[in-house]
């Protein structure tokens, strides 16, 4: 029994049902649709060092939440759209962010695209679609990998829904609730704003990157004292928010867990979604890892 | 709330204070904010652009009387909050007030956090004034000036650039830890192997396809002050995992021109002389553990 890529892509948009949207976010990146897989690795994002594992263990199809080639185009991820942008800063155009990347001649690019030929991968980028399931997986997976869905708190609407990540934990002080999270998680480079005394007990989780009306709906839930989130649309903006929220007297901390670091255990969640639905071939998660490390 | 009243009142209480001995000095000149903002733009040799949806009053109008000014990179609430202890009411920053690069108001007038901290800000008699694109855009880079004054690496800079040195040798590990203690940040990140060695060393910028760009060039590593992790951060990786000899160190925004402001501070004493013009960093409020 042998199945192509395309032939995935069907039986995960059949799975979705209705409603799929065509996106330049939801597309083949690399490699021919019509490949015969062998094995599928799902990941953050598809690294060198992921492509090469996947290799090594025999997988040639790898479903990614980032594109291979770094610019996330067109596309919003993970937030909620701006409406009504001024248009001093969209120049009267609908605002999408035309973010350039690298050139065709980069040595980076060159060199990942010759891995991916040689090895004759495929690669299919699953965004805006797997976000718009009524369930966050991305959410559900990094509350797993935190260990608190036992500790979770709706607030009214669809359980595990966008932006419906609150949790009663175990008062603790920021301090040592952002050391309970690194340790869980394994990760290295964690950033904090707030007072490291502030008793916190009620979080508001989040993934990947958040805006603005984001940030407004997390702090909006009653008892919330704690925020812990992927990355700041910008620093300037939304981390300043946090530290104006702290430092105007209200006892709430702020944990920066990074975009992987967020992201990655709902790549799991990918994979696990997707087994039943391809039974011919292995799947599995291969996690990109933490990019960075701390030197402060 | 008590405290915050409490704090309010001391320092109403010393306002009240200085206020009984002001006929002793009631030569002291003031200025309004306007007259500040005109003279700022008279000095600074280039043309005003006045589209700019940065660069203009966010708290407060040009009728307003200063008593002083602080400078800063952000209009935190820590910064206003340590401006108006000592006396200084009008804040010159660089970056946003109320939560976006635009500061459209449309998008936090219900925000529970926007209207304390107007509240706050109207309470206290504060203007805020922002200079992002013209104090870059002045000759040389008025951000990057203070920046360098800073870092320490004036005499390595590469002829013609602001952005570019060639270090005596170092190493990535080495080099992070210099910039994470002169900067006083706590959070600064690093990609690549520590003992990678680094002499030519350059500035990227917040976006992929400048630090593509950068990344690039014959440089060891290089330095960012904010770019999206998605995208810089994945690059700096592969360009590693390709077999590159690179490395790269991200700054928290502020503290890549946080500086800039200082300088800023410098360049407008001259032209302000009635009134005392101050620097209060804005800093990096994020730590680790």
């Amino acid at each position: 029994m042998s199945i192509t890529a395309q032939a995935v892509i069907d039986r995960i948009q059949r799975k979705f049902g209705p409603g799929w949207e065509p996106t330049p976010v939801d597309a083949f990146m690399a490699g021919k649709p019509d490949t015969e897989v062998k094995g599928i690795a799902t990941t953050y994002a598809p690294t060198l060092d992921v492509l090469k594992k996947a290799v090594a263990s025999g997988k040639n199809f790898i479903i990614s939440r980032e594109s291979p080639w770094w610019a996330r185009l067109n596309a919003f991820g993970g937030g909620t759209q701006f409406q009504g942008l001024p248009s001093v800063w969209t120049n009267g155009q609908d605002y999408v962010r035309q973010e350039a990347g690298a050139a065709e001649t980069d040595a980076t690019l060159i060199a990942k695209k010759q891995y991916i030929e040689a090895n004759k991968l495929v690669v299919y980028r699953w965004f805006a679609n797997w976000n718009a399931q009524p369930v966050d997986f991305q959410l559900k997976g990094l509350a797993k990998a935190l260990g608190w869905e036992q500790h979770y708190k709706p607030s009214g609407g669809y359980p595990w829904g966008h932006n419906n990540g609150f949790f009663e934990l175990a008062p603790a002080t920021l301090k040592d609730t952002a050391l309970a999270i690194k340790k869980k998680l394994g990760v290295k480079s964690l950033r904090i704003g707030g007072n490291p005394n502030t008793i916190v007990h009620k979080a508001a989780l989040s993934h990947g990157m958040y805006w603005l009306p984001d940030l407004q709906k997390l702090y909006a839930e009653p008892g919330v004292d704690l925020l812990v989130v992927g990355e700041p649309e910008w620093e300037n903006e939304l981390s300043l928010y946090s530290f104006d929220v702290a430092d105007s007297g209200q006892k709430k901390g702020y944990i920066v867990l990074g975009q992987q670091v967020s992201e990655e255990p709902g790549c799991a969640e990918m994979a696990a979604w997707i087994k039943p639905i391809v039974t011919e071939v292995p799947i599995e998660h291969i996690p990109a890892g933490e990019p960075c490390w701390t030197s402060s | 709330m008590n405290n915050l009243s409490r704090r309010e009142f001391v320092i109403m209480a010393g306002a009240a204070a200085a206020a009984t001995r002001l006929p002793a000095q009631a030569k002291k000149a003031t200025l309004t904010a306007g007259e500040i903002v005109d003279r700022i733009k008279k000095n600074l040799g280039i043309p005003w652009n006045p589209k700019t949806f940065r660069d203009k009053f966010h708290v407060g109008g040009p009728e307003m009387e200063v008593t002083g000014i602080a400078t800063s990179f952000g209009a935190n609430f820590r910064v206003m909050d340590l401006a108006v202890k000592q006396g200084l009411n009008m804040l010159i920053v660089h970056e946003p007030t109320f939560y976006s690069d635009a500061d459209v108001i449309d998008w936090v007038k219900d925000d529970p956090m926007y209207q304390w901290k107007l509240d706050w800000a109207t309470k206290h008699n504060v203007v805020v004034w922002r200079i992002h694109d013209h104090w870059h855009a002045h000759k040389p880079d008025g951000i990057q000036t203070g920046f360098n004054k800073r870092i320490g690496w004036n005499q390595y800079l590469v002829e013609g650039s602001l952005t570019r040195w060639k270090l005596p040798p170092t190493t990535l590990g080495e080099l992070a830890k210099y910039v994470a203690k002169t900067l006083g940040s706590k959070s600064v990140r690093v990609i690549g192997d520590p003992n990678l060695p680094v002499t030519n060393f350059m500035r990227g910028g917040h976006l992929l396809a400048q630090n593509c760009t950068a990344l690039q060039e014959p440089v060891d590593a290089i330095m960012i002050s904010e770019c999206r992790e998605y995208d810089s951060f994945e690059y700096v990786r592969d360009s590693i995992l390709a077999g590159q000899k690179k490395g790269a160190i991200f700054l928290a925004h502020s503290m890549g021109e946080d500086e800039g402001m200082n300088y800023f501070a410098e360049w407008s004493k001259p032209f302000l002389p009635e009134i005392p013009v101050k620097y209060i960093a804005t800093t990096d409020e994020f730590w680790n553990v």
